[in-house]
């Protein structure tokens, strides 16, 4: 090897130490959020059963839930929500597919009876037709008030905005026969605006 | 000037393991921890079994048994789980398990799963839980937990004794590195004292069926035993320690 490449693999040498010292220091920036929109779709209504919670008492329920781990003086705020059978909220709004029933027999083959496996379906689905409110809003919170369970490594945090909050978009998915709220989680810096509901 | 051109290589890839220590860990033999930390100020601590590999998995299966005697928590919550990262990553996961005590409800026990993902950059992208419908059942009733990825319809599968619970979404992608076994407390007032994993295994796409976690390569696994956890008092908080039966 001549001089002239002994000079040149060092230089690289040099180039790569630094840019791998810069990519860890600074290992990422916040980015800003990125808006899933859904305004152009228009969903149709379905007719709420007598007994059943009504739209209000179910936005109510969420904004109490969110309020639980939220510092004084925060409210959440540009609150959204749908009524939607669980497995058409979870499918248009969380790109989450339902099971099939082929689908569902192929999983089964072998453990179970025909019986049992309708028994099983059926469950399945009267699960998925059940009407539930779909409630999100922006929320921003001090990361102590950010829950999680298992996060991914107990060093990972999240990066905050200017140092001091997370603004999250909560999410709860409510029983629209018991109120109970059967799902609840938070976007981060993706933020979603919910098909129109006639 | 080969033995110049071998150092400064040597240097370089020192110090991309001294910044990127990640890096090193695909052999980290964990076996059993318990550890807390502070977490964004709540107190969490952590017993796992840890196992970290390059492989085509796509599944992670537990039995566990409903704590006996249950979880005392009435300060906040307390649950054993079964932690399956996706998408070949370490910040993508879903993950099941018994709980006990929730939001204005202390006493409150039932299965549940979850799912979160971040980013490569910490940001993070989107979290959401929620309740099984499968019940808990007695202190001491065995269920058995089973996380795995269906090409059709492209997702991963949350089971419970068998049944489907919950199927997560499709943005959880194919293949998981890292399964992680064990209990998490909310607060290190709760009484949390063991963890009883029976049959952990894995799902390997690339011979099509199950194997226990002895069965891993590399090997970092030990035996399915009781795991206890003692957790430091309010001055140790960051600090846990276990052992096994």
């Amino acid at each position: 090897m001549d001089i002239k490449s002994k000079r040149i693999l060092i230089i690289l040498t040099i180039v790569v130490v630094m840019l791998v010292a810069l990519l860890n220091a600074y290992p990422g920036k916040t980015r800003s959020a990125k808006v899933v929109d859904m305004s152009s779709i228009t969903l149709p209504s379905y007719q709420l059963p007598n007994g059943y919670i009504t739209k209000e008492q179910a936005i109510r329920i969420a904004v109490k839930a969110a309020e639980w781990h939220l510092h004084k003086g925060e409210k959440p705020r540009n609150i959204q929500c749908l009524l939607l059978p669980y497995g058409i909220g979870r499918k248009i709004l969380y790109g989450i597919p339902s099971v099939s029933e082929k689908q569902f027999k192929s999983l089964e083959k072998g453990r179970l009876n025909k019986e049992e496996l309708n028994q099983y379906i059926n469950k399945y689905y009267e699960r998925d037709s059940k009407l539930m409110y779909f409630v999100i809003m922006d929320v921003n919170r001090y990361p102590g008030e950010v829950f999680m369970r298992f996060p991914p490594n107990p060093k990972f945090k999240p990066r905050l905005i200017d140092g001091k909050y997370l603004t999250t978009q909560d999410t709860y998915v409510i029983d629209a026969q018991t109120g109970n709220i059967i799902e609840h989680g938070y976007y981060g810096i993706v933020k979603h605006i919910y098909p129109e509901q006639k | 000037m080969k033995h110049k051109i071998k150092v400064l290589l040597a240097l370089m890839l020192l110090t991309i393991i001294f910044l990127f220590p990640g890096t090193m860990t695909i052999c980290k033999n964990t076996h059993s921890k318990a550890y807390g930390y502070d977490n964004y100020s709540n107190y969490y601590a952590y017993g796992y079994i840890n196992w970290i590999f390059k492989r085509q998995w796509t599944g992670g299966s537990v039995k566990f048994e409903n704590p006996n005697p249950d979880y005392e928590t009435p300060n906040s919550g307390a649950n054993q789980t079964i932690w399956c990262s996706t998408n070949s990553s370490y910040t993508q996961w879903v993950e099941a398990g018994y709980a006990k005590g929730k939001q204005g409800d202390s006493n409150a026990r039932y299965l549940y799963w979850a799912s979160g993902r971040y980013d490569n950059n910490g940001n993070l992208i989107e979290y959401s839980e929620g309740d099984c419908s499968t019940p808990p059942g007695v202190p001491g009733l065995v269920h058995k937990y089973t996380i795995i990825y269906y090409d059709n319809p492209g997702c991963f599968m949350l089971f419970i004794d068998g049944y489907l619970e919950q199927t997560y979404s499709p943005e959880f992608k194919k293949y998981i590195r890292k399964i992680e076994i064990g209990l998490e407390s909310q607060d290190y007032r709760n009484v949390c004292g063991k963890v009883h994993p029976y049959q952990m295994s894995y799902f390997s796409e690339n011979d099509n069926s199950w194997h226990s976690f002895a069965q891993a390569n590399p090997k970092v696994y030990t035996s399915a035993r009781l795991y206890h956890f003692k957790w430091g008092d309010s001055r140790h908080k960051d600090y846990g320690e276990d052992w096994i039966e």
